[in-house]
This record gives C-alpha cells, structure tokens and sequence, in this order.
C-alpha cells in the first residue's frame, strides 16, 4: 500500500491546505471577537467621555448661572443707589429754591418784621427764661430791635390767655459784635444766614436757634412725607 | 470506534470542499491572464501589462508581500475589474484580493486606503449581479468585508442598499451566508440583516441536523454567534428556536471549528436564564465534560471547555434551588431535570420539612389524581386537569430520593398514605410508571441497616 512519491506529496499538500485553511477560519473568528470587543470598549469610552463633558457643562451652567444673579443684584443695588442719589438731589433742589425764596423776604420789612416778632415769642415759649439775649444778622438789627416790646407784649398775651399767668422777661440784644453771618449772595463763600434769630441765655448756656436756615431745614423734614408724594408717587 | 469513523468521514468530507474550492483558485491563479491583449486595444498601458506579468510569475507569498508593499499594483489590478474584461480576468484579480484578504484581514485597511471607496462601491456592485455565480460570490463578499472594517468610508445609504439588494445577487447560498457574516459584524445594520426575511430561512435551514455540509453549518453557527452579542438578539434567536437548533447541532457535531464557535455562543447566552435553561436541559455539562477527553488540534479548545464548565457550575448552583422546585410543583407539571436528581436531593432535602412537607403532600396528591384519572377513564371524559406520566415518574423518583434520605422519611410518608397508591402504580401500563414506582417502594420499605447501625 505504499504511495508513490507524488501521491504522498499530494496528500501532504491537500493535508497542509487544510490545516492552514482551518488557522485561516479561526483567525477570522478572533477578528470578529476583537472587533466586537473594541466596539464595546469604545463605546464605554465614548459615554464616560459624554458624562465628564456634560457634568463639565452643567458645572459651566450653574456657575454662569451665579455669575448673572450676582450681576443683576449688584445692577439693582446700583439702581437703588442712582434713584436715592437722584431723591436727594430733589431735596436739595428744594432746599436751594427755599433758601433764595426765603432770602429775599427780608427785603418786604413788614413782613419780615411780623415774621421776627412771631420767632422772637415761639423762642421765648420755649426758653422760659427771664433774662435773654437775641442774636442777629447785622442788617435785620434795626428790625430786630424795634421788635422786642411788641414780642414781649404778644407773649405776655398769650401766657395769660393760655396759663393765666404773667412772666417778666428781659430781652436784650447782643451788642458784642456777635452778629450772624450775613445773607447769601454770590459773593461771600462762607457761612451765610438767611435771617432770624438766636436767642440765648446770658451764660450762653441754654441756645435757642430761629434762624431761617434751621427752620427751613425742619420744615422740609417736616413735609418730606408730603414732598415724598407729590414729586415720587408714580400714581 | 464508530464515533471515530464518523469524525473522519466528516473530516474528509470538509477536506474535499476545502479541496475543490483550493483547487478552484488555484486553478484561476495559475493561469496567466491574456494581457497581451489588451496591450493591443490599449485598454491596459505597457507598463501596466510588465508589472502584471511580473507580479503573476511572483510565488504566493511573493505576491502577498509585494501586493502590501506596492500602491501601484493594487490600483493597477482594481482598474481590471470593470467589466468589459473577460471573465477569467476579472476572476484571476477577485481570487488575488480574496486571498490577500483571508490571509491578513488587516489589508482592508490598506486597500481602501490606496483605493477610492465609490470607485470600489461601483465596480463591486456591479460585479455582484455577474452572470458567473464565483465572481458574484467574491464581489460581494470582498465588498461586505470593506463595509465591516472601514465602514466610515461608505454611507448608511449606500449600505442599506446592499443588504436590501442581497436577494438579488446572483450568489451561491454559502456566498450569501459570507455576507451576513460580513454585515453582522457590524452592530449597526444587525437589526437590518436580521430582518431579512431569507436570512432565519438559511440559518434554520443549515443548522438542521441531517444537513451534511459542514461548511455551511460553521457559518450559520458563526452568523448565530455574531448575534449573541446583543441580549435582544437572544431573545429573539430563543423564540425562534434557533438555540435549540445550535444546542441539539452542538451535541453531535464533531467539527472542530464549529464546536469552537458553539462554546463561544454558550459562553453568551448563559446569563440569560431561559437559554440557560435549554442548556440545562440539554444536558450539555455532561456533553462538555465528555469533549474535554476528546483530540482537538486546536490546544485553546480545551482550556475554552474547562471555562466554560466552571462558568456553568456557578451558574447551576444558583440556577438549582427549592425555590424552583416548589414553583415547578406549584405549577403540576414535573419534568426530569437537573431538580430531580440525587445530587439536588442531597443538598436540598432538609427544606421539604417546610410547612409541614407541604411539598411532600403535593406529590402524594398528584400520585392520588393520577390513579384516579386512570381509574375514572373508562367512565367519565372529564380530562380538564390530565396528568400526564412523566410527572408521576418524576414525583415517584422524588419520593423516593426523599424517604431514603430525610431521617424520619420513612414515618413521614406513611402520613400521607403513600405506600398504598405506590403500589397500585406498579401495576401501571406505562413503563416509566412502573420502573418509578418500583425503585421508590424500595426505597420506602427498605432500611439502610448498616448506617442506622453506625448511627448507634
């Protein structure tokens, strides 16, 4: 039964064929696996990768998220600033008008002198003292002065009227020179008064200030609820 | 010896494919190509013509190192493929290609990239409609292939459009299973080859038992194990049958590469418990542990078996508990299974003493029903609730293996009257019954005298 030498070649060979083509099927089965395995690698990859951006992305989100709230409370708060700025600008407007309103009364002498007899009676209401001295602007001084009996009288009346009781009370003017600053113009910077008076008593302890300046600041303290409608009431 | 037999018949059998297919290239490699030809016409430059010649005189291995070192050749050779060549010519490059490709797969790489993909697409897809069925096969098997490892370079579209003209290649069948082997590589177009309506019809046709080629068997093995990847494919196969198939194919084939794929199809589908289920009905752990002593030319099969049982203990372990056993009585249908085995019985019997042997009761009762249902045959046709024999052999079987290894088993059974129906069970017509019945009425009466002995 021996084969002869190019039958046995032939077996070999058809033998060798095979068992290459067998390496050949289950290389192509390991590729197979191997593509499988990397698709499932890559697509692990791929979602960890998405998870990390998005996370990134939300982190970018709120923090922007913070960065625009703080913005716009700092906007509101400069806003609110801005308004209140522009609420004390009226005041002082007001105040600006009242005081060259209130320093061309003293030119109407009449008026003027009703006014200063009227401050002279509430200021001695209030100090209740018997001997007091009244300070004034050096131009109201021949007012001021031709003033004190009719103030006396008036405050008398008003005592008795009231409390039924009489008070002597003293009123002298400050001769030493002390006068109030003088009324605003353009061209005196420093202090100014707008007129009324000060009265105090002869120690100096106990002051009563009149002035136009310190009543016209109370008033509008005063009406600032009044002004406070009228000029920011949207309605 | 007979099993041997069998092995080397089929082997031969796989030999004589490979052989003829070997022979068939061979025979297309070795005869030159008439370039001289159509140097005349002037189709062909005379370079071209020189480089040809040079490179068919070149050995096979000559060829393959030249073909990966050389642009020039492989743009040269892809140009004779359209198709106003000679059929030899165009056969002659689709065997070159194909044979570079089976020897390295990584050439897909390189050939694309030295090639133009609509170029390739054009030309490929014509040739798939040839009147010669092997330039078809190889065309489409060549263009498949570029879809799976370059399939950046093809659009959706044009893809689709392949897997829905398949039906219309003029292939052979184990062409077509080349191609879905191809295409099922890719996750994407699964679903697409899966719904062709010839591709369950192929692989349900191969995987039968009394097919005898073993070449096709291997690639719907293979496409099969392709699709074990994905859980919803499983589901799928498992409605099918096609496990079923693949696991019966799995116990009698004796092909070594399709017992390999088998084993990596096992190894996917064992973490779905229906499939798992098949697998252990089948018996296919005692199939493992006989394949294990068997010659494989292949060395990684053995250690792919070994895994493989250690994986399927685990998993029976977990798989094999009362919890089933009560739910399988609950349901009134026994079956021969790994639950009904001495070894479950050893481990297990201690927890039939739950709600006072409930389970034990509910075998007698289906002992009782069963003798009545015979007795009442001849009377009434009342047959709602038949039960049918295997279960009574099943429930006699565990009976037994209960009195025999409960301590009190023997007294426990008595309460429940069941020596009495045993009885009337060997008298049965079916045999299963009687041989049942019989070995548990052994087990009943007699006493293990030597261990109550040892006891003392």
């Amino acid at each position: 039964m021996a084969l002869d030498d190019a039958e046995a070649q032939k077996q070999i060979q058809q033998m060798v064929n095979f068992i290459l083509n067998e390496a050949k099927d289950k290389a192509h089965e390991i590729e197979a696996k191997a593509l499988e395995d990397f698709n499932i690698e890559k697509l692990r990859i791929v979602q960890k990768m998405k998870e990390k951006i998005r996370l990134e992305f939300q982190k970018k989100a709120k923090q922007m998220e913070i960065k625009r709230s703080m913005s716009r409370s700092s906007a509101i708060n400069k806003a609110r600033l801005k308004k209140m700025c522009a609420k004390d600008q009226v005041f002082k407007e007001i105040y600006k008008i009242s005081s060259e309103k209130l320093a061309e009364l003293y030119k109407d002498k009449e008026k003027y002198k009703n006014l200063i007899i009227d401050l002279i009676v509430q200021s001695l209401y209030y100090m209740q003292e018997p001997h007091v001295i009244i300070r004034c602007r050096d131009v109201d001084k021949a007012i001021v002065e031709s003033c004190f009996n009719e103030a006396v009288q008036k405050y008398n009346d008003k005592l008795k009227t009231k409390f039924n009781i009489t008070k002597n009370v003293k009123i002298e003017l400050d001769k030493s020179g002390n006068y109030l600053p003088p009324p605003p113009s353009n061209d005196n910077e420093g202090k100014s008064c707008l007129g009324g008076i000060i009265l105090s008593t002869p120690n100096r302890k106990i002051n009563c200030d009149n002035t136009l300046d310190v009543r016209l600041k109370l008033a509008i303290e005063y009406c600032t609820p009044e002004i406070k409608r009228m000029f920011f009431e949207n309605a | 010896m007979a099993n041997n037999n069998d092995g080397i018949s089929v082997i031969t059998k796989f030999v004589d494919t490979e052989q003829k297919n070997e022979i068939l290239h061979d025979s297309i490699l070795n005869h030159m190509p008439c370039y001289d030809k159509y140097k005349e016409i002037n189709i062909l430059s005379a370079e071209d013509v020189d480089l040809l010649k040079k490179f068919h005189d070149l050995s096979k291995k000559e060829k393959f190192e030249y073909f990966k070192e050389n642009n020039e050749i492989v743009i040269i050779l892809f140009n004779c493929l359209q198709t106003d060549f000679n059929i030899h010519l165009i056969q002659y490059v689709l065997t070159i290609f194909y044979e570079i490709i089976r020897n390295d797969g990584s050439s897909y790489s390189y050939v694309l990239s030295v090639l133009d993909s609509e170029n390739l697409y054009s030309y490929l897809m014509k040739l798939c409609t040839h009147r010669d069925t092997y330039i078809s096969d190889k065309s489409s098997f060549l263009l498949s292939g570029s879809f799976c490892y370059n399939n950046n370079n093809f659009t959706e579209t044009q893809i689709k459009d392949f897997i829905l003209k398949i039906d219309f290649f003029n292939i052979t069948e184990e062409g077509k299973m080349d191609i879905y082997i191809n295409i099922l590589k890719i996750d994407y177009y699964r679903q697409d080859i899966y719904e062709l309506e010839e591709f369950l019809i192929i692989l349900t046709k191969n995987l039968e038992l009394s097919n005898n080629n073993a070449n096709k068997q291997y690639k719907s093995v293979f496409c099969v194990w392709l699709l074990t990847f994905k859980d919803s494919f499983i589901k799928k196969l498992y409605k099918c049958n096609i496990i079923t198939l693949v696991m019966n194919l799995f116990k009698k084939c004796k092909v070594e590469k399709i017992i390999r794929v088998c084993l990596n199809i096992i190894k996917n589908i064992l973490h779905m418990d229906d499939c798992f289920e098949i697998i252990v009905d089948n018996n296919i752990i005692q199939t493992l542990t006989v394949l294990q002593y068997d010659k494989w030319r292949d060395n990684d099969i053995y250690d792919n078996i070994v895994q493989l049982l250690h994986k399927l203990d685990q998993r029976v372990k977990n798989y094999s508990n009362f919890e089933r056993y009560c739910h399988e009585l609950a349901n009134g249908k026994l079956k021969w299974s790994i639950l009904h085995t001495e070894k479950f019985w050893l481990e297990n019997v201690m927890q039939f003493e739950k709600n006072q042997f409930k389970a034990i009761e509910q075998l007698a009762e289906i002992i009782k029903k069963y003798i009545e249902c015979v007795i009442n045959k001849g009377d009434a046709k009342n047959n709602n609730e038949e039960i049918d024999s295997v279960t009574v052999a099943v429930a006699c079987f565990d009976i037994g293996e209960f009195a025999r290894l409960y301590p009190n088993g023997k007294k426990i059974c008595q309460n429940f009257n069941i020596k009495e129906n045993i009885m009337i069970l060997i008298a049965m017509k079916d045999r299963d019954i009687v041989r049942e019945a019989l070995l548990c009425a052994q087990k009943i009466m007699l006493n293990n005298w030597q261990s109550v002995s040892s006891t003392k």
